[in-house]
């Protein structure tokens, strides 16, 4: 099976001196859904900021897709994000006063599509999403289920395999938390791998097949 | 050493801008002696990482020194033009960059020093892209751009400290004006034959671009270079200012020739910087020398247009032609 991530002795250091991540070696596959578990602050997101090519390790090999992105310059890293992550975050990080179709098509503007190409995409994410029907709404109109589902949209329209998630759960009610979860599965049959950081155990319940990695101050347990 | 022109506002702006971007440089020079010594780029510790994170601020530093420097260049022309009310004899900078023995090599090496930016900007981008490949050259250069400015602000100052306003200098009719009997152009050419050189070299520079035809290119741009310097003096200069027997280099970016000399020089040091990069380009960094090409014959068409607009509008205006008069090498109507 393709490897998708590879971490060797990573570590990371913030300015202030905390030490966030501590000598992690970690290979993640393709078509893999990984549960990343552990309290606030043992360093889930600062692991998933790492993959994501959001942040930069202090030390250590931060492999994706056969990239070396811990080597990356800056504005190599952008287009690498671009290209081939999809994020989806605890705060869903919607613009408010776009609409649905607005929020979803705003990462492909850097890609420099033609209008054609870029509707077909958004459309494509949007059904994959199930939030087709909610297309021209203003995100600032949605319900919590209803923004998760659009930022899963945006997570994936610009085609990334990979798709990252940061407590995905924290703002949804359980039942919420229940159809994000079964759109993730479907993501998941459909080729992409997912990385999920959460101290949420529905996802323990419902992705009882997920590989489990527990994180604790900033080491794999 | 007189004081005087150390007080003037422009010439104050000119050596501070001067001074920030050796003080700019010497750090980037730092950070790049530190990448010299200890780069390894397939290590992963904390130390390489510094070291990268040092070479993108460096980046950073040849960035802005480089803008400076772009707004520099001109405003030292500026300066030296304004400069020409206070110096007796100058009529324009061409009088007050001959007061001494610093101004011309100040010159050259501030347009050295912008080519040299422009080069490293350049092949930063292309080290980038090829994941550092380039990083032990590019660090070099930023060694070298750091003693150049080091020369730079010394000649600067020396210029500046040097110019006695109570000596006369001469002016530029009489650095650039052509005498009875003097053949200024080079291999021996008439005014008429560098006019030919001149247009059958740009059309040399298409047709070499056209057939991808590098070394034909690279000697085209080179020669052009040269040709088209003598061609605005002896040539086109005349027609800028419609007298006969005024060849000067600076007086064009007098506000009286609506600063057209600025437009004239910034596209002839743009397009030959341009040519000659894509050979660059092309046998050392192993990437197309076409876009470069492109946009160096691109520029240069611009320039040759400029020019030739010049001589059309006083064909237009006067239903006459600025003949030279073999010889004595001397201008006058036909």
């Amino acid at each position: 099976m393709r490897r998708v991530v590879f971490l060797q002795n990573v570590s990371k250091v913030f300015k202030d001196g905390t030490k966030a991540l501590d000598n992690i070696t970690l290979e993640i596959f393709e078509n893999e859904i990984v549960l990343l578990r552990g309290i606030s602050g043992s360093g889930k997101t600062t692991l998933l900021s790492l993959i994501g090519a959001l942040d930069r390790a202090t030390e250590g090999k931060v492999e994706v897709d056969g990239v070396v992105v811990s080597k990356l310059p800056q504005s190599a890293l952008e287009e690498f994000r671009r290209k081939n992550v999809g994020i989806i975050l605890q705060d869903f990080g919607l613009i408010e006063y776009l609409s649905v179709y607005e929020n979803v098509l705003a990462p492909l503007i850097p890609l420099n599509l033609n209008k054609k190409e870029a509707a077909k995409r958004v459309q494509e994410a949007l059904k994959k999403a199930n939030i087709s029907h909610k297309a021209q709404t203003k995100a600032a109109h949605l319900s919590g289920g209803e923004k998760q589902r659009c930022a899963i949209a945006r997570a994936v329209v610009n085609r990334a395999k990979l798709i990252l998630c940061d407590e995905p759960s924290a703002n949804l009610d359980r039942e919420n938390s229940k159809q994000f979860i079964s759109l993730l599965q479907e993501l998941h049959t459909k080729g992409h791998t997912i990385i999920v950081a959460t101290h949420d155990p529905i996802f323990e319940e419902l992705l009882p097949t997920a590989r489990k990695i527990h994180i604790t101050d900033g080491k794999i347990a | 050493m007189n004081n005087t022109l150390l007080h003037n506002q422009n010439v104050i702006i000119l050596l501070f801008s001067s001074l920030i971007s050796t003080i700019a440089l010497a750090i980037a020079m730092v950070l790049a002696v530190d990448i010299l010594m200890h780069w390894d780029v397939q290590k992963f510790d904390k130390k390489q990482y510094r070291l990268e994170k040092n070479s993108w601020l460096i980046a950073t530093l040849i960035g802005f020194v480089a803008a400076l420097k772009l707004i520099a260049l001109p405003y030292f022309v500026f300066t030296i033009d304004a400069l020409s009310s206070v110096v007796p004899g100058a009529m324009c900078g061409a009088g007050v960059i001959s007061f001494n023995s610093y101004g011309l090599k100040l010159l050259f090496v501030k347009i050295l020093e912008v080519g040299m930016l422009l080069f490293w900007l350049l092949l930063n981008r292309y080290d980038i892209k090829a994941l550092y490949r380039w990083i032990k050259p590019k660090m070099w250069l930023v060694v070298v751009i750091f003693l150049l400015s080091c020369i730079q602000l010394w000649l600067e100052f020396s210029f500046f400290a040097n110019i006695d306003i109570h000596q006369v200098t001469h002016c530029c009719s009489t650095l650039y004006g052509l005498l009875e009997g003097m053949n200024p152009l080079p291999y021996g050419l008439d005014t008429k034959r560098l006019l030919v050189l001149f247009f059958l070299l740009y059309a040399l520079l298409i047709s070499s671009y056209i057939a991808k035809e590098d070394l034909i290119f690279f000697i085209a741009i080179i020669l052009f270079a040269q040709i088209a310097y003598y061609s605005v003096l002896y040539f086109f200069a005349p027609y800028i200012y419609e007298q006969p027997n005024h060849n000067c280099p600076f007086c064009m970016m007098q506000k009286e020739y609506h600063y057209v000399g600025y437009i004239v020089w910034g596209l002839f040091f743009m397009g030959i910087f341009l040519g000659v990069f894509s050979m660059f380009a092309k046998k050392v960094l192993q990437i197309k020398s076409q876009p470069y090409q492109k946009a160096s014959v691109i520029v240069l068409g611009v320039f040759v247009i400029l020019l030739s607009s010049y001589v059309a509008i006083y064909y237009y205006k006067h239903h006459t032609f600025l003949q030279e008069v073999k010889s004595g090498g001397m201008m006058m109507e036909m």
